[in-house]
């Protein structure tokens, strides 16, 4: 059926086996590589070799740690947004999506200018020395950083979970603490759980936060970087980042296959308009200085990173100045590659992504449940695991690609693949096949109803990944560490290098202006996009 | 505090307000112990507003609601017991049928076997056996509502909240489970509030009916008296199809009426009202009170009109005619039409004085007239009028 099917249209069948193989050579290809690299000596080592084992513990343990923590406060933030009456909810919505838009390493380099050894409040308001360094500084920088994304998840689940289900437990004589225990917690379970391990996953995976503030407290991300860039131990760079590939491909699972099904998400017709029963004023004022608490910190982060751009001599001399862009000047061709590079590679992720979604949700190709896992799986890769698999795959022939810019777009492309993917499943869900088969109907073929009928129809999905994937790409840093090279190194290389020798204004400088820069572009694009519409309607 | 006099819910002066929208306005409404007592009105006309009051989901603006003379503002949900009857059912999703049955026992902390036995009970009654263990969305609609008015009744109050709890269910269905939720009520003795749109569904059931129109209550009383007796226009319309006939009153004589209704004059019984000549009356005839026949020998011997027939449909049990008598269309039921068959053409109607019935709201209809035009009218034209 399939084959035949193929026949009949021999330029989906090219266009079939193109994007099959471009898949295999990107995503499985770089995998395989890594895993078979060592042998079986250097895997039992994991269980040998001291620094490791503490490595994979430590790492284990600052997931369980920041998971708990991203998850409750996101579960406190999702809570007093969606079920209490309480002022500044769009300021709240707002606080939950910065940290989604920026470098990852933005939270820690901020925490170092607040309470580092030169930290505006460490050292100019208390007076003190602390050694910050260390899995409490990272746990509270992943916490920051991190609870936004179990945060969305969450917040969806609580949303649907409508409030009269709790009214019926009231009528039949429960407290407001029994309704929550015994109705609303259970509906929002597999929220919790999808939002905790999406905060799992990114915390696993977290290269940028422990670099710059765990100090001497390994984890697996860092530990491979360090073997790899310290030893050039290409072996136990792998080992140790296939041991970060195992758990974060469980936790993938878990969530795609378990979390996925338990939704309670409930058809609710007219009693929907029921507000929930009000909470106790005592809770709701307590629960809303939380939230304004870790607001105004999240604010704190971003302010004084804009303060530390231009202050003169960061511990100091607090005197505002220009003279940190020079920093900015001198790394001019490093921010013109990170833009480069992410807006080649996001045009790409988004090409690829329309191509293999449609193929999946449109045409029954008879592999379309491959297709669909091997566009997905590079979510479940750890981006240093990615970073290490495309240096090593394409370090010789047939791919000679190292140091060169394609290996750095091509691995920000594949990154960014799920994210753009997922935009696009989810838009073609949502257009009925209807549409499609009036244009095939009518005599448009296969491609011709592509541009003409779902192209058009998919802009706010197409729109949303490339958004999405130009700052993750923009922002990223654990993906390109392995492949840079002196002529293609980006700006968050620049800010790390700076950041590590301590050089903190430059550093802030440096990304207050690649977030400004992304920021520009982004709204430039939408703004030429904008006036293009209207002058067509 | 069970006196049997005392009404079991005494709704007084309630007002209850969205914003700037009035979803209730001056509501009182006492409803009997054991009775089955219906909220009848339109969408939107605030009967689930009201229903929410009674539960304590919400709080009055204004006014009292007493349960058995205790005053219950400001009395949390939770502490009410008013089991209602969600329109669309709320059942737990996460819980099982008998988990969802067993809730409200669970929360009174009842033994296991009691609970058990309950539960068994409340299972038996509603024809739910075998499936303790599904999950409501593995139960059919009809299924669902069963467990819904199971989880209610199981913790034994005396007061049953039901808000549109048939309207999810087929026609035939629905009429079935009217006869069985009624004689449920019954034999329990519980106070029934039920709420409705269904005008069948409402005379059929109750003991008393409300009738709403945008939040205000526009007559209560036995199904009987809302039906024949309506007070006003709005009701005689929402509680079945109903001839309409404004006239002015000619003569009253000893209880009856004499009132010319544009080109006939028609006798009706004053039912106890005083009239004087000169006053206006609006008079109103359900569709099966007119008689209709061809010929004149059928015919009653007062209250009668000519008129052409200008549509018949024919329904099975009736046939329902409109009758062109001259300026007045008239809407006719003939319940037994395999008498006469479908008529056609020239037709004489008649009706017993008895069965016209004269509305005895008129003044507030008139004021609802008068509201409509004062918003056109000038000022100046007002002061003069
Ligand atoms: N929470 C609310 N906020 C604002 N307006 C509301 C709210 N709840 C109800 N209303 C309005 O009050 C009016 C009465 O609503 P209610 O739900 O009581 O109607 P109803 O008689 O039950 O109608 P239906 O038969 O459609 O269920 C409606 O016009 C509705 O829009
Ligand atoms: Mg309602």
């Amino acid at each position: 059926m399939a084959i035949k099917k193929l026949k009949r249209e021999p330029v989906l069948f090219l266009v079939l086996a193109a994007v099959l193989a471009t898949a295999c050579v990107f995503v499985l290809w770089p995998v395989v590589k890594v895993v078979s690299y060592p042998g079986a000596a250097d895997y039992l080592q994991l269980l040998t070799n001291e620094r490791w084992m503490r490595a994979g513990l430590n790492s284990l343990f600052m997931t369980v740690l920041s998971t708990a923590s991203c998850t409750a406060l996101a579960f406190l933030f999702a809570y007093s947004i969606v079920r209490l009456d309480i002022p500044l909810k769009g300021f709240f919505r707002f606080i939950t999506l910065l940290p989604v838009v920026s470098p990852p390493f933005i939270v820690a380099l901020s925490y170092i200018l607040l309470f580092g050894r030169q930290g505006l409040v460490s050292k100019h308001l208390l007076h003190l020395n602390l050694d910050i360094y260390g899995w409490q500084g990272l746990w509270l920088v992943q916490t920051i950083t991190f609870f936004p994304y179990a945060f969305t998840v969450i917040h969806g689940v609580m949303q649907a979970a409508a409030a009269h289900l709790e009214h019926a437990a009231h009528n039949l004589g429960a407290s407001r603490w029994q309704a929550f225990r015994h109705v609303f917690l259970p509906l929002c379970r597999p929220g919790i759980a999808g939002g905790a391990l999406i905060a799992a996953m990114n915390v696993l995976a977290d290269f940028g936060n422990p670099m710059i503030i765990a100090g001497n407290f390994a984890l697996l991300p860092t530990e491979a970087y360090m073997q790899m860039s310290g030893w050039f131990d290409l072996s136990a760079a792998s080992v140790l980042s296939t041991a970060l590939l195992v758990p974060a491909l469980v936790l993938f699972l878990v969530n795609r296959l378990w979390v996925g099904k338990r939704s309670y998400v409930t058809v609710t017709g007219k009693e929907s308009s029921l507000k929930a029963y009000p909470a106790p004023p005592a809770l709701k004022w307590s629960l809303f200085a939380c939230c304004l608490f870790v607001s105004l910190f999240v604010l704190a982060v971003y302010g004084v990173l804009v303060y530390g751009a231009f202050a003169r001599t960061w511990g100091y001399d607090w005197s505002l100045t220009l003279q940190n862009m020079k920093y900015v000047t001198a790394k001019g061709s490093e921010l013109w590659n990170s833009i480069r590079f992410a807006a080649v590679s996001s045009l790409g992720a988004v090409a690829l992504a329309m191509l293999l979604a449609y193929l999946v949700q449109r045409k029954q190709v008879g592999i379309n449940r491959l297709l669909d896992v091997l566009a997905i799986l590079p979510g479940a890769v750890p981006g240093v695991f990615l970073g290490l698999g495309f240096a090593m795959a394409f370090n010789g022939p047939p791919f000679e690609l190292a140091g060169t810019s394609a290996i750095m777009v091509l691995a920000l492309l594949f990154w960014n693949l799920p994210t753009c993917y997922s935009a696009c499943l989810a838009g073609l869900q949502q257009i009925g096949r209807s549409l499609e088969e009036a244009s095939l109907n009518l005599g448009g073929g296969t491609l011709r109803t592509l541009r003409s009928v779902l192209l058009p129809l998919l802009r706010g999905p197409i729109l949303s990944g490339f958004t999405l994937s130009f700052l993750r790409s923009v922002t990223c840093l654990s993906v390109i560490i392995f492949l840079y090279s002196s002529s293609t190194s980006v700006g968050t290389i620049s800010i790390l290098s700076l950041v590590q020798s301590g050089v903190w204004g430059g550093a802030s400088a440096l990304t207050v202006t690649l977030i400004l820069i992304a920021f520009a572009l982004l709204a430039a694009s939408r703004l030429i996009l904008f006036a293009y519409d209207r002058r067509k309607s | 505090m069970n006196n049997a006099a005392q009404p079991h819910i005494r709704i007084d002066d309630v007002t209850k307000s969205f914003g700037a929208f009035s979803a209730l306005r001056s509501v009182t409404l006492d409803v009997p112990r054991g009775s089955f007592t219906t909220l009848l009105g339109p969408s939107g006309c605030g009967k689930t507003t009201l229903l929410r009051l009674l539960a304590g989901f919400d709080e009055p603006d204004s006014g009292s609601i007493r349960i058995d003379g205790a005053e219950m503002n400001g009395v949390p949900a939770f502490r009410r017991k008013t089991p209602l009857v969600f329109q669309d059912y709320a059942l737990f999703p996460h819980m099982t049928v008998q988990e969802n049955i067993a809730y409200g026992l669970k929360l009174q902390k009842a033994r296991k076997a009691e609970t058990a036995a309950r539960v068994g009970e409340m299972m038996d009654l509603f024809g739910l056996q075998g499936l303790e263990k599904r999950l409501p969305k593995q139960l059919s609609g009809g299924q669902q509502q069963r467990v819904a008015f199971a989880r209610a009744l199981v913790t034994g109050r005396d007061i049953l909240l039901m808000d549109e709890p048939l309207s999810n269910l087929d026609a035939k269905m629905r009429v079935e489970v009217r006869r069985e939720l009624r004689e449920l009520q019954r034999r329990a003795g519980i106070t029934a509030v039920f709420v409705t749109h269904d005008q069948d569904e409402a005379l059929s059931l109750s003991d008393y009916v409300a009738v709403f129109e945008k939040g205000r209550i526009r007559q209560a009383g036995t199904p009987w008296e809302v039906y024949y007796e309506p007070a006003n226009a709005f009701v005689a319309d929402f509680v079945g199809t109903a001839n309409l006939l404004a006239g002015i009153v000619e003569d009253v004589r000893d209880g009856v009426l004499l009132v010319r209704c544009r080109d006939v004059l028609l006798r009706a019984s004053s039912a106890g009202r005083t009239f004087r000549p000169g006053d206006r009356a609006t008079l109103m005839i359900r569709p099966e009170c007119l008689r209709i026949g061809a010929d004149e020998g059928d015919a009653e011997p007062e209250n009668r009109w000519m008129g052409a027939i200008s549509g018949s449909s024919f329904l099975g049990r009736q046939v329902r005619y409109e009758v062109q008598c001259g300026e007045t269309t008239l809407i006719v039921d003939d319940a037994d039409p395999s008498v006469t068959g479908v008529l056609d053409g020239t037709v004489r109607l008649s009706c017993a004085a008895d069965k016209i019935h004269v509305l005895s709201d008129e003044a507030d209809s008139e004021r609802k007239e008068g509201e409509t035009h004062e918003r056109i009218r000038p000022l100046s034209e007002r002061r003069l009028g």
